[in-house]
């Protein structure tokens, strides 16, 4: 599994180079957002290193040559969503880099503070994406299941996935202590339950997909 | 001697095509030629053996083992190479070659090594810089550097120039050295096969015309030259396919023993290339097809 995570980094050299101008547009731009600027700039790094990692798999035929190696088809998608953890890791260090440069050298930039709020709250949207659109993937192929991801990136990412879930885990909350907690306990538990059922219907997919 | 590779009554239905296999075999030690023309079912046949698309029924063997149950196995014991080289081409050489080790327990790197000294191979170099004949050396070196039995080759001569296409013929002429090896080697090129390869089996339109040893068939396949009123005389059962032009005929024949019996100095025989083979027993078979 390390070596397909490994190569999913190693394909997108010019991807993660381009995470940089992200990370440092997001984190000026977003500044006064808070942890949600945050929240956004790793979530949106993670997106390009998904979908390019995907996209690479695609365009040389990946899958044709992973499939005719001796590598289990659970091993080849679950690395897919250990991948998703790692860019997600990569994208927190990278902002962390950044901010922490620019207080550095004392640059007359307003930024918005590196948070541990800002990286749980990617998470969400992170995980919901990658939930969804992989199924499709393992189905369609990457360049089939563009458009619907596409789509889907856009509902669940920013309107029913992360803006309100977001707002209601920066905002504070109205509820209990106790509420609080149980409602971070569900969520926590929904998103793994996604996840898991996500990966079981990935690798159906996988399985019987033609090459 | 054992069987390295059987298909048996191995069908697969597509919208527009459909594939069945009666028998196929190839033992140890052996070169198979896959032959037949674009769209013929060669590449189906090769993603059917490495389950890259499923069967709709049959049996498909390779070193005894059923290729479905025991995949992982199987691959391990595989080297292959296709046309359209599947690799990761912002990577180099040797990252793709990293990538790929890990997964194969008999990977020898001096062996590897060897190969990219023997072919010049920048292994530094991004894969998308390669021309296609370093990729084809290159999918070459990986294929054999984990001690495969069986070696699957999809059209990998296709667009290749002749110089790249001999090295190719060598390096398997070399290998054969080890008799519990076997070729399975698909191409539309012919000529690649006159050199190296041991059986030739032929499909089109996803049937197996023949499958047998290349003496064989060079021994018994002869072209027929001759006028039409010999052409008329003779019996279409001892002819593969015709084709008459204003002054006779030329024909090819799997009975050249008949031939001479039924028709003596009357026709003129020559042997055929394996291009002649392929190019008349596709034109009996569309004759064929237009009589039903």
């Amino acid at each position: 599994m390390y070596y397909l995570i490994k190569k999913d980094l190693l394909v997108q050299k010019y991807n993660l180079l381009i995470s940089l101008l992200i990370v440092l547009t997001f984190t000026i731009a977003f500044a006064n957002l808070g942890p949600v600027g945050l929240s956004l700039s790793i979530f949106a790094v993670s997106y390009i290193l998904i979908m390019g990692a995907a996209s690479q798999d695609d365009r040389t035929n990946g899958d044709m040559l992973l499939q005719s190696l001796p590598i289990k088809k659970s091993t080849i998608v679950s690395s897919k969503y250990v991948s998703v953890y790692v860019f997600a890791a990569f994208a927190i260090l990278l902002n962390m880099g950044v901010i922490g440069l620019i207080r550095l050298l004392k640059l007359p930039i307003p930024i918005a503070p590196f948070s541990l709020e800002g990286v749980y709250g990617s998470l969400i949207p992170i995980t919901l994406f990658s939930a969804v659109s992989f199924p499709l993937i393992f189905k369609w192929g990457y360049l089939k299941a563009k458009a619907v991801n596409y789509f889907l990136t856009f509902v669940f990412a920013f309107i029913f996935g992360a803006t309100p879930l977001l707002n209601r885990y920066f905002q504070g909350s109205p509820l209990s202590i106790q509420t609080e907690a149980a409602f971070k306990a569900g969520l926590i538990l929904g998103l793994f339950l996604l996840l898991v059922l996500s990966y079981i219907l990935s690798l159906s997919f996988y399985k019987k997909r033609e090459f | 001697m054992e069987k390295i590779l059987e298909l048996n009554q191995v069908t697969k239905r597509y919208d527009s095509f459909e594939l069945n296999i009666d028998h196929l075999t190839l033992e140890r030690g052996y070169i198979m030629g896959f032959i037949g023309p674009n769209g013929a079912g060669k590449s189906t046949t090769i993603k059917l053996i490495m389950n890259l698309v499923k069967k709709d029924g049959g049996k498909i063997r390779l070193f005894g083992l059923d290729h479905v149950e025991n995949e992982l196995a199987i691959k391990e014991r595989i080297g292959f190479v296709y046309d359209h080289f599947p690799f990761y081409d912002e990577l180099t050489a040797d990252e793709m070659k990293n990538m790929i080790r890990p997964f194969y327990r008999r990977w020898d790197e001096d062996l590897f090594q060897q190969y990219v000294r023997n072919f010049d191979l920048p292994i530094k170099k991004r894969i998308k810089h390669f021309s296609k004949g370093m990729k084809m050396k290159l999918a070459l070196a990986i294929a054999l550097s984990h001690h495969a039995e069986l070696l699957i080759m999809d059209e990998p001569t296709s667009g290749l120039d002749p110089l790249i296409r001999r090295e190719l013929l060598e390096v398997l002429q070399a290998l054969m050295e080890d008799e519990k090896k076997a070729v399975f080697f698909s191409t539309h090129i012919t000529s690649d096969l006159d050199r190296v390869a041991d059986y030739i089996t032929m499909i089109d339109r996803g049937r197996i015309l023949f499958s047998m040893p290349k003496d064989d068939l060079l021994e018994n396949y002869r072209l027929v030259k001759g006028s039409h009123e010999i052409l008329d005389k003779m019996d279409p059962a001892l002819l593969v396919g015709v084709k008459r032009h204003r002054f006779g005929f030329e024909a090819l024949s799997n009975d050249k023993k008949a031939i001479q019996r039924q028709l003596g100095d009357a026709v003129l025989l020559e042997k055929p290339t394996l291009e002649e083979v392929m190019i008349f027993s596709i034109a009996g078979r569309e004759q064929n097809v237009l009589s039903h």
